[in-house]
């Protein structure tokens, strides 16, 4: 008779193959499909014991290290200047400036060409412009690194852990 | 140099010191490659990886960072950069042309497995390699959580901190891929095992 039915037995074996649970041991004795469950478990390790042992090709070993050296003797840079990691926003900043800038010139342009042929009053028009321009103006600050009101660089924690370096 | 812990070598590195690096290199080395070996069969992108995680060692100890447990933070780093790169590869053949050539193999080494498992041989030999290309079968979660347990002797917190997963799923997740290699492996079930 078996104490306890062979799936718990086999759950505990896996998480655990060398248990010494007495029921553990007691099921084992009288259940062959068990036995057998946990000689193939017992394979399955010594597989990856064999594997563990995979020998690195000298080749590899010695080429990495010489690359890491040449790596480790570069010029390195002080602690304290921070790599330049956002290449993207400064980017963002700059093709911003230079679309603000160009916007705010068409924009003097077609107004001083304007105010010369009609009558019409500009002051509306006037002021949704230069509203717009001071809104492309900051454009480029809330894209930059330092923006507290848009997350565009998320800290993941996984990821940092991951892409470190 | 040599009896100080994974810890203090790395604080050396980051001081600068290059010959700590030399004692991690060896400690490390070979156990990076042979989880590296095993996860993946492309030989070049074993060997490119290899040599990408030490230079990310290196990188990490220039920004002068801090690292509390060296041996679960290098295979994180193992693990994270292996996943990373699997997942830009699998991006790459979906916009790219020219994208079948290593989907055909894969899935030619699929299906040789499948059709001749040199099931009607018990050696030892057999089942190894039959376990090698059950184990690279298994998705690569599973595959890790089963090489981190196994081949490196990781706890399932351990792994489970490794990989931002919570312990029960890193259980889960392990039960799973044990299940899944006896399911691939049915045929060496029992007392033909030696």
């Amino acid at each position: 008779m078996h104490i306890m039915n062979c799936k718990t037995i086999r759950k505990r074996l896996v998480f655990d193959i060398n248990t010494q649970e007495e029921k553990v041991h007691l099921h084992l004795t009288a259940c062959p499909k068990c036995r057998a469950f946990k000689k193939q478990l017992e394979a399955f390790s010594s597989e990856m014991e064999r594997l563990a042992d995979r020998s690195l090709p000298a080749e590899l070993a010695q080429h990495t290290y010489a690359r890491c050296m040449a790596e480790l003797q570069k010029s390195s840079r002080p602690a304290s200047q921070p790599a330049r990691r956002h290449g993207f926003a400064e980017r963002v900043d700059a093709a911003a400036l230079v679309s603000t800038l160009a916007v705010a010139a068409t924009l003097v342009l077609i107004i001083s060409q304007l105010s010369g042929e009609s009558s019409m009053d500009f002051m509306p028009v006037l002021g949704i412009i230069l509203q717009n321009t001071i809104m492309l103006l900051l454009a480029p600050l809330l894209l930059s690194k330092k923006n507290r009101f848009i997350p565009i660089y998320p800290k993941n924690k996984r990821f940092a852990q991951g892409r470190s370096g | 140099m040599q009896h100080k812990t994974d810890e203090q070598l790395y604080t050396h590195l980051k001081n600068g010191d290059d010959a700590a690096f030399g004692i991690l290199y060896e400690k490390y080395g070979q156990k990076i490659f042979a989880y590296l070996s095993v996860l993946e069969s492309d030989k070049e992108l074993v060997k490119d990886l290899y040599q990408e995680i030490w230079l990310r060692l290196i990188r990490h100890a220039r920004t002068g960072k801090n690292i509390k447990n060296f041996r679960p933070w290098l295979f994180a780093v193992v693990s994270n950069l292996y996943r990373d790169t699997l997942r830009r590869k699998k991006l790459r053949r979906l916009f790219s042309w020219k994208s079948d050539e290593s989907g055909h193999e894969h899935s030619e080494r699929q299906q040789g497995y499948a059709l001749n498992p040199e099931s009607g041989t018990w050696s030892t030999e057999g089942f190894s390699s039959d376990f090698e290309r059950a184990l690279l079968q298994l998705p690569v979660r599973q595959k890790q959580i089963f090489i981190l347990k196994h081949m490196l002797g990781f706890k399932y917190e351990e792994i489970g901190s490794m990989l931002s997963i919570a312990t029960g799923t890193c259980k889960a997740t392990y039960h799973k891929s044990v299940l899944k290699l006896r399911k691939a492996l049915a045929d060496y079930e029992g007392d033909h095992l030696k």
